[in-house]
């Protein structure tokens, strides 16, 4: 909770510094934005850092592979860190960047996610062979 | 005094000998003797003590029913993070979600499908061993008619469901899960469409089949049962009429024996009824368990979860249901067959 009632304060600052420079160059302003982005977003991801934890409980009760676990929340990593950065690429005026990492990150999770659908196939060649 | 003599002499070249048969139900599969009482008591006590069994060996499929639906939520929790975001990764990382929770259930679902088959096939041999047991008790109770009748009834149907359910609903399971999973991942409409019509498809074949067998049960019933109700009667009145002087004592000793004929009947029928119990309770709760908690499953994900995963979940407690119905369903039809024979001519 601490942690958000500073990133909101944080936000509301960088919102009237960036409005304000905003006048005198754009260039600042920028990054301005950035830079409180990726601040947020690294608040963002300390947040997780208990859900993780809590994951990982679970999967040791499930008893489950944790290579799948792994992988999932390696992917969920992946896609919010593309979808962040698209976000600032979008707001520089770029959206060409925005796209190609996303791009890029949607190629990434596909290899990452690769034992997984092995497994699967795996495991629906054992289901076919008996019939 | 010769004509005595010759009628005696005759009497005794054309006697025939006569043993009372003792017919037994067939004893039930070892899969389904761990569940059966060592000695029968009454069916309510024996049922019970079948009940209480099944529920010790619940637990552990309790718990590994329970192991794999965590993994889900676990899944379904994380892909929520991406949730409301459209963009290239995040539908990647919907994809991922999907084949993730399709692996962590397909492997306990393909060994249920798997324990689905071997109980319909115990199920279906047992019956086969059973019913002409039972059918020659009806038979010696003076009901030849209505065994014959519900003999190749029972027959019949138990082949067709068998068949029916091993070669045709199985496979079709198998493409109903795999369809499931290529609906949550491409989200294509002609799949979904191709999805609603197998699920159709499989309960409408269980349905048939079951409204075809009760339907036929009912109209044999009443038929047959009283051709072998008139033909018993006209024989009784026979029997007191054209004997002098002892057709009434032999027609109240013919009663006394079709009686316990159908004492010994009856307890065929209630091996039997507690066998095909004990076949199925084991497997039933192993799968209506997985059926349930993945029921629960879906309810708490559908709190977080995509749409994708959620349907997904319910998808694979479809699986588990139809699964149940189709073992449910077999049993039922034994359930059916033997109370009819067990009620006899009426």
């Amino acid at each position: 909770m601490n942690i958000f009632i500073k990133s909101v304060a944080g936000t509301l600052i960088a919102l009237i510094l960036q409005l304000i420079l905003s006048k005198h160059g754009k260039d600042i302003s920028l990054l301005l934005t950035v830079s409180v982005c990726c601040m947020l977003g690294a608040a963002a991801f300390s947040c997780l850092s208990p859900v993780v934890q809590f994951l990982d409980r679970l999967n040791n009760i499930s008893g489950i592979d944790s290579v799948m676990f792994q992988t999932v929340l390696r992917t969920v990593g992946i896609g919010m860190l593309a979808e962040f950065t698209s976000l600032l690429c979008a707001d520089a005026g770029n959206n060409a960047l925005g796209k190609s990492i996303q791009i890029l990150a949607g190629g990434l999770i596909l290899m990452i996610s690769l034992p997984i659908m092995t497994q699967l196939l795996d495991m629906i060649e054992q289901i076919l062979q008996p019939l | 005094m010769k004509k005595l003599i010759l009628i005696i002499f005759i009497i005794f070249l054309t006697a025939q000998p006569v043993s009372a048969s003792k017919i037994t139900a067939p004893i039930a599969p070892p899969e389904a003797q761990e569940y059966l009482p060592e000695t029968g008591t009454s069916f309510t006590s024996d049922l019970w003590y079948i009940l209480k069994r099944a529920f010790v060996n619940f637990m552990p499929s309790l718990s590994e029913a329970a192991g794999a639906c965590v993994s889900v939520v676990g899944i379904c929790m994380l892909v929520a993070i991406m949730k409301d975001i459209n963009s290239i990764s995040a539908r990647t990382v919907e994809l991922v979600g999907a084949l993730s929770i399709a692996t962590a259930l397909l492997i306990p679902s393909n060994s249920l499908i798997s324990i689905g088959i071997e109980t319909t096939r115990s199920i279906s041999e047992y019956a086969k061993l059973f019913v002409p047991a039972i059918t020659a008790a009806l038979a010696a109770e003076g009901g030849p008619t209505t065994s014959a009748a519900l003999y190749a009834g029972t027959i019949f149907f138990n082949t067709i469901l068998t068949v029916v359910i091993t070669k045709f609903l199985t496979p079709l399971l198998y493409i109903y899960i795999a369809l499931s999973v290529a609906k949550s991942v491409i989200n294509e409409p002609m799949l979904d469409n191709l999805h609603k019509f197998i699920k159709w498809l499989m309960t409408w074949m269980l349905k048939i089949s079951i409204y075809i067998f009760t339907g036929y049960i009912s109209i044999t019933g009443v038929i047959s049962g009283h051709v072998d109700s008139s033909a018993l009667k006209a024989a009784k009145l026979t029997i007191s009429g054209t004997v002098p002087v002892v057709g009434s004592i032999i027609s109240d000793a013919s009663e006394t024996i079709l009686l316990s004929a159908g004492l010994m009947k009856n307890a065929v029928g209630t091996y039997g009824l507690l066998s095909i119990i004990a076949i199925w309770i084991g497997p039933f709760l192993k799968i209506g368990t997985h059926y349930l908690v993945l029921k629960i499953t879906g309810a708490v994900s559908g709190i977080f979860g995509n749409k994708q995963s959620v349907s997904l979940i319910e998808d694979f407690s479809s699986v588990m249901g139809y699964l149940v119905a189709m073992t449910g369903t077999l049993c039922i039809l034994f359930f059916v067959s033997t109370v009819c024979f067990m009620r006899g001519v009426g």
